[in-house]
């Protein structure tokens, strides 16, 4: 990349930087076009800035960076079917397969939930709260049959968003992290010497479990761990 | 499995012996009570029968004598019957009962050994039965049975002998025969072995006690009796009824002498025990095992790809589609075919492919053994990952069989195959869906989202995971709680009022008592102090009367004084209150007499309601 291009870069706005993003993704310049969108989403958290440069990593061959891209665009705009696809493509393309066996009603729960967006079913979590109690208020003062069934609805709805909210919070958890590097070995202890115990790839996700110097001990599906580089990962959901 | 039964007679005669009994009275006195045993000399294992008799002209209605212990005993079985004989002499007649108990013993040591006297108690008589000395001996005391008679064709010469077994004689009338087609054979052959059960005597109840056991060789059961099919058969000389119990297909997994195990049967056979009775007789029968040498297989000209295969095979691969997009999978499946070890044919070798990965194979089994035979098929499907796009070939496969018949070995090849790959590395989620014009030839990642002239649209609501909730948002939670909290006071506070008069007084008893005063005021600066007086006196007692949720008006002043004092309040103020009253009603009804001025009277009365 040329520095002096940078430097442009990086007083253009969001939507410049995004549009050029653009520009360089469709002239096939995918790495370039991830620098133009990594300074569009420094500046802003915003689904699309997220989702092409998912694209512009994945054409890059950098299936895990992708792949957390994907999931922050699905998090933040759940109803858009492209960053369902492509993350579901871009798990399906990664070398270590996690099958998860269907199951109809976790998957119909999942979708029932997930029909609120994490943003939407925090702030709504409160606004039900309140006109629950509000409701709930006026009952007790005026003995209204009308409020208690206000109440009684809104309460409900405040524990749907709720559920909705405790739902994405799983999904949003600060532990989850992906492999970015091709192959990595997965050690019995935090440190170069260790007995290789696991061998993962790229795109696999994980859980960071502990952090020890530079290493942290991440657990792969299925239960198993070990001890890498934390350079080796990058964090999903980085907390604020 | 099908039995023969005949206890219809046996269930009449006991309805016939009980009914005359029945009739009879019992007399303790004419008693015959006597224990015999069926041999005193036993082979170790083998069964002793022992038979305790009742006689006498009410055996039907005794006790059931008490046995003696045996320790050196295995009791197996036990059974009785009743008989009963009538005669006419000189046109009297005379009656006999027989109740015989018997018990079906197995000594458990060699040795002299006792079985005790029985006893019984009829009429408050005992009567014992003598002591029996048996010798148990190690050797079998069976009587061997009589030679076969040579057959001309030697059918009987391929059944091994019949098991020692008790020289009962349910034991000499019943047997269990095992059979092989062959005693020696190649490692990975056939061999058959068929279990019969042979009967020349009514039989009651059967099972197989123990099924034999097949150490040594992968086992395929060919047939298994759910009911006994009958068929006249000749066993050493005598006609008997035969019906196949079970036939396997063996396959020796070693070479050397492997022993096929012996199966036993038990049941019980049908004796006439009389004119009218019949009685079950227990058997343990069991076939003799069978040796067969097992030669190891031939090394001389065993080819490489040789997995295990002895039988008479063909060898076929197919693919399941000539061409993958988006790489799916391509299944390679290698049959083998044909009459033998089928089920224990390893997996073949398959040569390697450049581009491809080629993931373990799935193993399914079509077999089946309706000629007694073991044939079938046994499939091996191989999924192949395309891993680059073109044209790729499966190179022959080869395997290696023996061939025990020939005693030789062979080998079989298939051809090669062809299939291409194109879009390999992307998954197609659509193969195989090719419906209508429509064809699904490769997937790949969403477009990136389109060039924004106008900016970037405006992000959701708090949209990122890491976005912070607006600050009036954060305030919804303390806000409903403290909504909810002041609903419940409220809420308390008005049905207090609607339900509690005293409580609705006191809260409005403030506020009427300064309105009272108002008026009462007014009426001073007006002049009138007739009135102004009685709406002080009013306003006082209307006071305490809400205050306290009295009628204050109707009670003298003790009476108030001693409910002011009773509610609390200080004697002082009490007295100061009375007094005020007094001096009100003085100014009413003697204005003359009024010794206080109004003024005086109503600031007195503001002190007064203030220190209530």
């Amino acid at each position: 990349m040329v520095p002096v291009l940078l430097l442009a870069f990086i007083a253009a706005s969001p939507s410049e930087q995004y549009n050029r993003g653009n520009a360089a993704y469709e002239a096939g310049d995918y790495a370039t076009a991830v620098v133009l969108y990594d300074s569009a989403a420094a500046q802003v958290t915003h689904a699309d800035i997220l989702f092409n440069r998912g694209n512009a990593r994945f054409k890059t061959g950098e299936v895990g960076r992708a792949i957390a891209d994907y999931a922050r665009a699905h998090v933040i705009d759940p109803h858009d079917p492209d960053s369902r696809h492509n993350l579901e493509f871009a798990r399906a393309y990664r070398p270590d397969k996690v099958t998860v066996l269907p199951n109809p009603v976790i998957r119909l729960l999942a979708g029932v939930l997930r029909a609120l967006s994490l943003g939407t079913a925090r702030v709504l979590t409160g606004c039900l709260f309140l006109a629950a109690a509000a409701a709930l208020s006026w009952f007790l003062v005026r003995g209204s049959r009308a409020g208690l069934w206000f109440a009684v609805g809104a309460g409900a709805l405040f524990l749907y968003a709720l559920a909705s909210f405790a739902s994405w919070a799983g999904e949003v958890n600060p532990a989850r992290a992906v492999v970015v590097v091709p192959e990595l070995a997965l050690r019995s202890g935090p440190g170069d010497d260790y007995k290789d115990m696991l061998v993962v790839h790229d795109g696999l996700e994980v859980t960071v479990r502990q952090h020890r110097g530079r290493f942290v001990l991440v657990q792969v599906p299925g239960g198993q761990g070990g001890w890498a580089d934390s350079s080796a990962f990058e964090r999903m959901f980085p907390p604020r | 499995m099908r039995t023969q039964r005949g206890t219809g007679k046996s269930q009449t005669a006991a309805v016939a012996v009980a009914l005359l009994a029945f009739f009879v009275p019992l007399v303790a006195g004419d008693i015959d009570f006597t224990a015999r045993v069926d041999r005193t000399t036993v082979g170790l294992g083998e069964q002793l029968t022992l038979t305790v008799t009742v006689t006498g002209t009410n055996a039907g209605r005794v006790p059931r004598p008490r046995l003696p212990v045996l320790p050196d005993f295995d009791q197996l079985g036990t059974n009785s019957s009743q008989s009963t004989s009538i005669s006419f002499v000189n046109g009297r007649m005379t009656q006999q009962q027989t109740t015989s108990y018997i018990y079906y013993l197995s000594p458990k040591r060699t040795g002299g050994l006792s079985i005790g006297a029985a006893r019984l108690e009829v009429g408050g008589e005992v009567y014992e039965t003598q002591p029996i000395a048996v010798t148990v001996t190690k050797e079998s005391q069976a009587q061997a049975p009589p030679p076969a008679a040579p057959g001309p064709g030697g059918f009987w010469d391929q059944f091994q002998r019949p098991p020692s077994q008790p020289s009962t004689p349910a034991a000499d009338n019943v047997h269990v025969l095992a059979s092989a087609d062959r005693t020696t054979a190649y490692q990975g052959e056939q061999v058959t072995v068929s279990y019969s059960f042979y009967t020349r005597t009514r039989v009651g109840e059967l099972q197989v006690a123990e099924m034999p056991s097949f150490s040594g060789f992968w086992v395929e059961s060919v047939f298994d009796a759910r009911e006994l099919d009958y068929q006249e058969r000749e066993y050493r000389g005598a006609r008997y009824s035969a019906a196949l119990i079970k036939k396997v297909a063996l396959f020796p997994t070693r070479a050397g002498e492997l022993t096929v195990g012996a199966m036993k049967m038990a049941g019980t056979v049908v004796r006439p025990g009389g004119f009218f009775f019949e009685s079950a007789e227990p058997f343990l029968v069991s076939s003799s095992p069978i040796t067969v040498d097992v030669k190891p297989l031939p090394d001389a000209g065993k080819p490489a790809s040789f997995s295990g295969g002895v039988g008479q095979f063909e060898l076929s691969a197919r693919l399941d589609r000539d061409s993958s997009t988006g790489g799916e999978p391509v299944n390679l499946t290698v049959a083998v075919s044909g009459t033998g070890n089928i089920k224990l044919i390893g997996v073949p070798e398959v040569p390697r492919m450049a581009g491809v990965r080629m993931l373990d194979p799935e193993t399914k089994d079509d077999v089946g053994s309706q000629t007694g035979r073991l044939k079938g098929t046994r499939e091996f499907v191989y999924p192949i990952m395309p891993q680059a796009d073109g044209r790729f070939s499966v190179p022959s496969i080869e395997m290696g069989f023996f061939d025990p018949e020939k005693q030789v070995y062979y080998t079989r090849t298939t051809p090669p195959l062809e299939f291409t790959v194109s879009g390999a590395g992307l998954r197609s989620e659509a193969a195989g869906a090719q419906t209508g014009g429509v064809r699904v030839v490769g997937t790949d990642i969403v477009h990136i989202k389109p060039v924004r002239a106008a900016g970037l649209p405006p992000r959701p609501v708090l949209a990122g995971w890491n976005a912070a909730p607006p600050a009036w948002s954060l305030g919804f939670y303390p806000l409903g709680i403290a909504l909810m909290v002041l609903g419940i006071v409220v809420g308390r506070h008005r049905r207090r009022l609607e339900q509690d008069r005293g409580y609705a007084r006191m809260r409005r008893s403030s506020g009427l008592v300064k309105k009272r005063l108002a008026e009462a005021t007014a009426m001073l600066r007006q002049g009138r102090e007739a009135d102004f007086h009685a709406a002080l006196d009013r306003a006082v007692l209307g006071y305490i009367g809400d205050r306290f949720n009295v009628e204050a008006q109707r009670m003298t002043g003790d009476e108030l004084r001693a409910e002011l004092t009773g509610r609390g309040v200080a004697t002082g103020t009490a007295v100061e209150l009375l007094d005020l009253i007094r001096t009100c009603d003085a100014a009413r009804f003697s204005p003359g007499m009024a010794s206080c001025r109004p003024d005086e009277t109503l600031a007195r009365a503001r002190r007064v309601l203030e220190a209530l």
